[in-house]
């Protein structure tokens, strides 16, 4: 494992193999620098435990700091091997053996965790942990093998170069000092290393790739180096204080002194160091320099427009530069790990693979891919691409093929327009209707166009290659060769030829030649234009012809004199002369004289169209000049007013149907102003079509749908040219808001550009109301199947209470009977059986019969209600306009007697009016008042305070009590079916007063609901129509 | 001791009120019995109770209708089982739904028994009869009653 494997990122491009064998022999050398180092401290009678901690450890332990722990090993390895041989009359010297391995071994362990962790991040990430495994080994080892190797020598003390003596004592000790020394290290390590400046000041931060477990490890070392120079002070103050000094020791007259010679160890470690520094500082400007000039690299790869991508033999990207954001669209983390196919267009892919197939099967070499299309992130855009792939599969670095390729796609497209144009142009060309001919500087025929190969009889290849004398006889060949020699540059000749066609009949032409000189202003050929003569002088003489007899021109000629006689007119001019000279034979009328003469005096041609009979003609009154007459051209345009005509008619049409469609259509310009819309628009909003004309449709729109409107707008209509149908409202013209559902469409005009919205819009108030009128049906179906409910529940319970009464009275009166029956049987009538029967007959029968006979009554009185409750379900409502304040008079007029018995006070406000079925409606307040009756409070004066006001589409009474109140809890309860508040009050009420009130208002369409407090009385809101 | 015990009856109808009270006479139950027309008596009732400790060496066994006005029987079972001084007085329901529902809420909520209307008495004098031996309120009568 070496430093590099274990932490340089593996990100970019970076040298594989840094001088192995360098470093190998640098740890050789560092290791024999101990060895020979250590063998001055035997000699002189020093613990060479210092010494080795200061040389031999140290230097390999900064070398598997630098390198990787392999070459610490070495350099430790090579010292202590080396070292342990050269001393083979030691007496200890196994004992070093055994140092050395368990240096070894402990530089090999910490390496080991140190790159376990790099890889993994896992195990062990903490040294001190680390540490355990190694300690328990070295205890293990120290108490096995060090207490055989330490058997007590037979060689006397003086002669050990050691100064220790070894014993299972010195074993514990030496085992315990080592764990102690080696946490104390580590521990003043992690707290040297805890501030940021510290790892700074240390060199540990500056490179990224000290894992923290090597910052650790390295300060350890730098920490033990100073604690055994610390160790060596406090030695030679305690035990060598004053003996001897440097120069006697360097001229060997005076007994050595451990402090000089540590000194001495010390200022070697120090050399080492420096040299070890500046070999790293090599190492590291080495490193520094590829850094840089990798990120010279990445600049230019970064920066480049071309495309640099790293390919595997999968073709997957493993590197791929940031250009291609601007390329295509993609950043490059979202390529990296996909495949090249995705990338490329599906019809170029063949090819591409092909070349990369080519090219990893080679491992090396260069190929050009021709223009290929890759499709940009969007999946739209084509991109022209061309580029090159070389395979770097034998570079171990890079292991991949490299793919550079540059966007053509401007060029491409230049390209294209060029051979676009070129072929408009030859396709011009081709269609011109003159011949074109080109020869080269020897004549021969290099271009004819169709008009030209047509006109000579030929196909065009026919006639390529041919000379072009070979077209004419050899007379004319001989001059044309003649007037070849005169020509010159830029000057362009026109000649009459006769060429010779493919038949052999000759044509007569007029040849416009212009000679063509190239760049070296060589003469290169000559272009000619070529024009058939033949038609043109025929058609000249026909020309003259016609001049010749106006009599024939399909269209009118005539001549008219200044003072309006018609000189000339040919057959055609019949029908206009009708109209000029109307019933006079010859003699225009006398307004057209007067413009006849206006024309003449101006000497301008004066146009004018005029109908004659069923035909349209354009007339031409040409002045000649120096002549007293005019001439008359007329053309006949019957047929385009014809043409004009029927679509002039065709737009009525259409306008007819823009304006007779039933839902209101509108356009809008984008800005939202009224362009167009129909009279249906109009009608529904309750403006004129002109007046809509100068607003705008958010005039006519509620500012709370402005928002939602622009939403679909953008959303909807200018992303896919219409909207979906969508609900909103407009204002009337008399401030009415109305529902209305539309759908927009854009306007594009011929550039494609959005100009206006055009919709159909439809008003859907009607459509809403009957949602309303449905969901109020609903709610009285619910309603309805509620009360059903509760009548199942009410007849399981209230009608067969009085049942059960009426059940167990009759039982109880057989059981009366009975004994009374006993009595009479077992006895003669005495005294105290007469008393016994008359208690009987007088005190326990008639109780019982009283009990039948009230739950009968009671049952009677339960399905009279019922059967009242379900014909109000069946009765029909005959809605019409009630005067309230009439109707509550009334009401209370006929309260009156319960009024004054409760002595009770009744007020009555004006009153809003309302629609309904006027019993029915009185049927509610005569309940509602009636119930204010009953439940008054005992100690209080009831007080009634009935009152209305209007909201909306609806009329809200208000009657209000000082009464008894009603428990929140009961609110709704009252209006269930049988359902009484206070059973004291049972006499009076069979518990369906406010369930018939409640189905009144409710089949009303209106809404019933109470407030109330326990105590302070009860306010029940009766809310109906006022609309029909 | 035994007569101790009192039987509380909460009934809206009188009539199913004064049936109960002479079955359980002529079946030998001799009990004290206290009629209460709704469940807002009874509960005030037994709420001066838990109030008062006059009452300490009295039992009670509560009879209850459920459909009654102002507090019904399920209300009022359910505050007896919440309070936990009420709560081990054995209730039986009365009532003339036999709805499933309802009979399971009530036993949900701890009733002691569901009995539906008409009443069986005999049915009805052993379910007293047994709650009553457990609290000890029946004196076992002479004769056995002949319902």
């Amino acid at each position: 494992m070496s430093l590099e494997d274990m932490n340089m990122p593996s990100k970019g491009l970076r040298l594989k193999r840094f001088d192995i064998s360098h470093k190998i022999l640098m740890a050789v050398c560092f290791g024999l620098a101990g060895c020979i180092l250590n063998i001055p401290a035997i000699a002189l009678r020093i613990d060479s435990y210092t010494v080795y901690f200061l040389i031999g450890l140290i230097a390999p332990m900064l070398i598997a700091q630098r390198w990787g722990w392999v070459y610490g090993l070495i350099s430790v390895t090579v010292g202590y091997t080396m070292f342990n041989s050269w001393i083979p009359e030691h007496p200890g010297r196994y004992w070093p053996l055994l140092n050395t391995a368990m240096i070894t071994l402990w530089i090999a362990w910490h390496g080991f965790c140190a790159g376990i962790y790099s890889r993994t991040k896992k195990m062990p990430a903490n040294p001190y942990i680390a540490e355990i495994p190694f300690r328990l080994l070295w205890i293990l080892i120290s108490y096995t093998v060090g207490i055989r190797i330490i058997q007590p020598s037979s060689v006397p003390l003086d002669n050990l170069l050691i100064n220790l003596r070894p014993d299972t004592g010195f074993i514990h000790f030496y085992t315990l000092v080592q764990t102690l020394n080696a946490y104390f290290i580590l521990l003043l390590a992690q707290l040297l290393t805890y501030t940021k400046t510290m790892r700074k000041l240390l060199r540990l931060d500056t490179d990224e790739t000290y894992s923290p477990v090597n910052r650790i490890i390295g300060t350890a070392v730098g920490i033990g180096l100073s604690f055994w120079i610390i160790d060596g002070l406090l030695d030679y103050f305690l035990f060598y204080r004053g003996i001897g000094n440097l120069i006697g020791f360097l001229t060997g007259s005076e007994y050595p002194h451990e402090f000089y010679v540590r000194m001495i160890f010390f200022i070697a470690c120090l050399a080492g160091g420096l040299i070890l520094a500046g070999i790293f500082r090599t190492s590291i400007q080495k490193e520094k320099q590829f850094a840089d000039s990798l990120k010279i690299f990445h600049e230019i790869t970064e920066n480049t427009s071309d495309i640099i991508a790293i390919l595997d033999t999968e073709y997957r990207y493993t590197y791929i530069t940031s250009s291609i954001t601007a390329i295509a669209g993609y950043a490059p983390n979202e390529l990296i790990g996909t495949k090249l196919k995705n990338f490329i267009h599906p019809e170029d892919y063949q090819l591409i693979q092909e070349t990369l197939d080519c090219a990893s099967a080679k491992n090396s070499g260069s190929f050009k891919l021709d223009h290929f299309r890759a499709v940009h992130k969007n999946s739209k855009t084509i991109i022209w691409m061309e580029g090159r792939i070389t395979s770097l599969l034998c570079e171990p670095a890079v292991n991949g093929i490299l793919l550079n390729c540059r966007d053509i796609t401007i060029q491409r497209q230049a390209q294209e327009k060029l051979e676009q144009s070129e072929k408009k142009y030859r396709s011009m060309m081709e269609n011109l209707s003159e011949g074109i001919w080109m020869i080269d500087s020897t004549a021969k025929t290099v271009y004819a166009n169709k008009a030209m190969s047509g006109m000579l009889g030929y196909s065009a290849d026919e006639m390529t290659g041919r000379y072009l004398y070979e077209f004419m006889d050899a007379k004319q060949a001989v001059n044309y060769k003649e007037n070849l020699k005169d020509q010159k540059k830029d000057v362009q000749k026109t000649y009459d030829l006769v060429f010779l066609r493919k038949d052999g009949s000759p044509i007569l032409t007029r040849m416009t030649a212009k000679p063509v000189y190239n760049e070296k202003n060589n003469y290169a050929g000559t272009l000619a234009i070529v024009t058939d003569l033949t038609e043109w002088k025929e058609s000249q003489q026909r020309i003259r012809y016609i001049a010749k007899f106006p009599e024939e021109n399909p269209n009118p000629v005539m001549r008219v004199s200044l003072d309006g006689v018609v000189l000339y007119s040919n057959k055609s001019s019949e029908p206009v002369l009708k109209i000029l000279c109307a019933d006079k034979e010859n003699r225009v009328t006398d307004s057209w004289k007067k413009i006849i003469k206006e024309s003449a005096d101006s000497m301008s041609i004066t146009k004018m169209e005029i109908k004659c009979g069923d035909r349209f003609f354009l007339i031409y009154i040409k002045p000649i000049e120096n002549e007293h007459y005019v001439n008359f051209y007329g053309y006949d345009i019957t047929d385009r007013i014809e043409v004009s005509e029927s679509l002039k008619k065709s737009e009525l049409k259409y306008r007819e149907l823009f304006d007779n469609i039933r839902d209101g259509t509108v356009i809008v310009d984008m800005s939202g102003n009224i362009i167009e819309c129909n009279t249906e628009y109009g009608r529904m909003l309750g403006y004129t079509t002109d007046e809509l004309k100068k607003m705008s449709y958010l005039d006519i729109t509620p500012a709370k749908w402005h928002a939602f409107e622009k939403n679909i707008l953008d959303s909807q209509t200018i992303r896919r040219g219409y909207s979906d149908l969508y609900q909103k409202e407009y204002i009337k013209k008399d401030g009415t808001v109305f529902p209305v559902e539309l759908r927009a469409y854009l306007v594009r005009d011929f550039a494609d550009n959005p100009t206006g919205m055009w919709a159909i819009v439809r008003d859907i108030t009607e459509r809403q109301t009957a949602v309303e009128q449905r969901e109020r049906l609903l709610r009285t179906l619910e309603s309805k199947n509620d009360e059903l409910e509760s009548i199942v529940y009410i007849s399981s319970h209230d009608l067969r209470s009085p049942l059960v009464n009426i059940n167990g009275f009759t039982t109880e009166i057989e059981n009366l009977i009975d004994k009374a029956s006993r009595l009479i049987d077992n006895s003669s009538i005495t005294e105290s059986i007469v008393s016994e029967l008359k208690n009987l007959f007088t005190l326990e029968i008639p109780p019982a019969l009283r009990y039948i006979q009230a739950s009968a009554g009671k049952m009677d009185s339960l399905l009279v209600g019922l059967t009242k409750l379900s014909r109000l379900g069946q009765a029909s409502l005959s809605i019409q306009f009630i005067d309230m304040n009439h109707m509550f008079a009334s009401i209370v007029d006929s309260l009156r007697f319960q009024i004054k018995e409760a002595s009770a006070k009744v007020t009555i406000e004006n009153m809003p009016n309302c629609y309904g079925d006027p019993l029915q409606i009185s049927q509610v307040f005569v309940n509602i008042i009636d119930n204010a009756l009953k439940y008054r409070d005992p100690n209080r004066k009831q007080l009634i305070k009935i009152k209305g006001e209007t909201k909306n589409a609806f009329s809200i009474y208000c009657i209000s009590d000082t009464g008894i109140g009603i428990n929140p809890d009961h609110h709704k309860k009252v209006f269930e079916i049988f359902h009484r508040l206070n059973p004291s009050h049972s006499s009076q009420g069979d518990g369906l007063g406010l369930t018939i009130v409640r189905r009144i208002v409710e089949k009303h369409g209106g809404k019933i609901w109470l407030e109330s407090k326990v105590g302070s009385g009860t306010s029940f809101f009766v809310a109906l129509h006022n609309e029909k | 001791m035994l007569n101790d015990v009192v039987i509380l009856m909460a009934e809206d109808d009188e009539g199913h009120a004064y049936l109960v009270k002479r079955n359980l006479e002529r079946a030998g139950i001799t009990n004290q019995i206290e009629h209460f027309k709704n469940g807002e008596e009874i509960l005030s009732f037994l709420n001066e109770l838990t109030d008062e400790d006059q009452n300490k060496n009295k039992s009670f066994l509560i009879l209850l209708d459920i459909r009654m006005p102002r507090v019904d029987g399920i209300e009022v079972l359910k505050k007896i089982k919440e309070n936990s001084l009420l709560k081990t007085i054995p209730v039986i329901m009365l009532t003339t739904t036999n709805n499933p529902q309802e009979i399971k809420l009530c036993h949900s909520l701890g009733c002691s028994n569901y009995i539906t209307k008409p009443i069986e008495y005999e049915k009805f004098v052993e379910t007293i009869r047994r709650l009553g031996l457990f609290m000890r309120i029946v004196e076992i009568p002479e004769l056995q009653p002949s319902a």
